[in-house]
């Protein structure tokens, strides 16, 4: 994975015990489960309790691990996954238990001065990958925003590629016609529309790489 | 898609993992770092007992540990009600006892405990006015409970509560909470009950909108694509039978838009959803409206009787020919009667 730590000698120390291994292996990854918990679960859950558990299970089940060297993202990804879904159910149970009470959507790790200073743009692009069926929503976080290719996606989800390509043109479509009726006319929320980067890849881009041009809103470009 | 990459650029930099959580995360490692690595048998956060080995884990622990507020299970996190579908019974100091079959996982503290049911039949008896919370949780509701006896069913079909004492508030996903009273039950489907529930209304020849009624809140519960694609399916069709044509118009192109919907909808739904949107399609707005919805069944050899009449009848002053190679077409189909009659007027036979 282009954007995720490759150190298959550290698993391997890990695994062998050595000292301070353990300690470089979690601190590696540790950014990336946090990432993944609060795009995938947009606040539902707490990233932490998330991260918790998850290097819990890195801590005692790494060694069940068939090849680590290799399958460890996509083995990590799964078990992230696996534990946001049980936390977002005990979350449900929690506000039913509240009766009637707005789940939190606060990121207690942030704070209370950067959650209120989340923009709005943001919430709304948070607010709109939420609505996204789970599959969907993980190809949209995993290539738009975690910046993998298209085939690291699908090595990573162990899906075919063609999967992933279908479920992202999904994705996007509906993407776009959730962030039209939530967004102002004329695209960008901050509404200042002199500059805009698409999604659209130029027609000579044959590259998967995730889009990175930018489109001058009026100029032609 | 176009125009959204900086909202998007704005979410990932908000959302990224800045030095402060890497100095949270490390100050709870610390603190709640196992001591070593566990076996699979022995994980800091579950306990895992195999079926009939909770109820004598459960004595063990009920003996050795004082019956005190928060004690029983606490310091070791949440306890595996079995590992298959094999007996169960727990009786917890403060006042709750589950029995029965099944798969869960049991936490909380005393006063205060949660059961997430992954499958079986539990039955629960909580002790009345004692200040006792028990929550029994499935993926499609949960059961609040304020000192009763009731049962917990999960199965294919979704989960049901039956109440044999006192109360119980049932929250279904999608719908609001209702109160079971002694001797009532409720159910909360999951997409398969949904979806046969919704089927068995259809087949009974209740109302369209008693189907739609009945199959509304399916969306709010997990649902693998195959039954939401059929899901899709029976309510396009009862929108189909209400006459409602822009609804089935809308859900026919989104489902057909959608390709983990026809993947895993049955082979001949796709052709099902464009024969409704053709029908629906010639309501709204004519043959204009309908042609590339009949030229698309025509094409992929999907058209039945009542199409290639439809077709006909569209191309019918424009191209007669063409009208009446569909009209011979829908003759050598297994017909209706009137619809061969209609055919073979339509012909000059």
């Amino acid at each position: 994975m282009s954007t995720y730590p490759k150190n298959p000698d550290l698993i391997q120390r890990a695994l062998a015990n050595e000292p301070g291994a353990w300690d470089q292996l979690l601190d590696a990854w540790r950014p990336v489960i946090l990432r993944w918990t609060r795009r995938m679960a947009g606040g539902r859950v707490d990233p932490h309790d998330v991260l918790q558990d998850v290097s819990v299970l890195i801590w005692t089940h790494l060694h069940t691990v068939r090849e680590p060297e290799r399958t460890f993202p996509s083995w990590l990804y799964r078990v992230t996954q696996r534990e946001i879904m049980r936390r977002r159910r005990r979350a449900w149970v929690r506000r039913v238990m509240l009766m009637d009470s707005p789940p939190d959507r606060s990121d207690p790790a942030r704070g209370p001065e950067q959650n209120a200073q989340m923009s709005e743009s943001a919430r709304i692009v948070e607010t709109i990958l939420q609505k996204l069926p789970d599959a969907q929503r993980e190809v949209m976080v995993l290539h738009e925003l975690e910046g993998l290719n298209q085939r690291e996606v699908a090595e990573l989800l162990d899906v075919k590629l063609g999967t992933v390509k279908s479920r992202l043109r999904l994705a996007r479509v509906r993407f776009e016609r959730e962030a039209q009726e939530l967004m102002p006319p004329g695209g960008g929320s901050s509404g200042s529309g002199d500059a805009l980067l698409a999604f659209s890849r130029p027609s000579n881009n044959n590259s998967d790489l995730p889009f990175v041009g930018l489109v001058a809103a009026g100029s032609g470009r | 898609m176009t125009n959204y990459q900086r909202e998007l650029d704005s979410y990932a930099a908000e959302t990224e993992t800045t030095p402060t959580d890497m100095a949270i995360a490390r100050l709870r490692w610390e603190e709640a770092r196992p001591d070593r690595r566990a076996s699979p048998w022995l994980s800091p956060f579950r306990l895992v007992f195999a079926g009939g080995m909770v109820a004598a884990a459960a004595a063990l622990l009920l003996t050795l540990l004082p019956a005190t507020p928060d004690n029983l299970l606490d310091p070791v996190g949440p306890v595996a009600l079995g590992e298959q579908a094999l007996p169960v019974d727990v009786a917890l100091p403060e006042g709750i006892s589950i029995s029965g079959e099944g798969q869960g996982v049991l936490s909380g503290t005393s006063g205060d405990r949660a059961v997430a049911l992954e499958s079986g039949r539990m039955r629960f008896e909580v002790t009345p006015n004692a200040g006792l919370h028990l929550q029994v949780n499935t993926s499609e509701g949960t059961a609040t409970v304020l000192g009763t006896v009731f049962d917990v069913d999960r199965g294919a079909l979704g989960t049901t509560v039956s109440v044999e004492r006192g109360k119980v508030q049932v929250d279904c996903e999608g719908r609001e909470a209702v109160y079971v009273t002694a001797g009532k039950s409720e159910t909360c489907y999951s997409a398969q009950g949904y979806l046969d529930h919704g089927r068995a209304l259809q087949k009974a020849g209740e109302a369209p909108e008693v189907v739609l009624d009945a199959i509304a809140s399916a969306g709010a519960v997990d649902a693998e694509p195959a039954f939401r694609a059929e899901l899709e399916v029976l309510r396009i069709d009862s929108l189909s039978r209400l006459s409602r044509h822009d609804e089935v118009l809308t859900g026919a192109e989104s489902f057909l838009a959608d390709d983990m919907l026809v993947g895993a909808a049955g082979e001949h739904r796709p052709a099902e959803m464009r024969r409704l949107a053709a029908r629906a399609a010639a309501q709204v707005g004519g043959c204009e409206r309908a042609m590339p919805w009949l030229d698309a069944l025509r094409s992929g050899a999907e058209a039945e009787g009542a199409d290639l009449v439809q077709y006909a009848t569209c191309v019918g002053k424009s191209d007669p020919d063409a009208a009446r190679a569909a009209l011979e077409e829908a003759l050598g189909m297994a017909l209706d009667p009137k619809l061969e009659a209609r055919i073979r007027k339509l012909l000059g036979r």
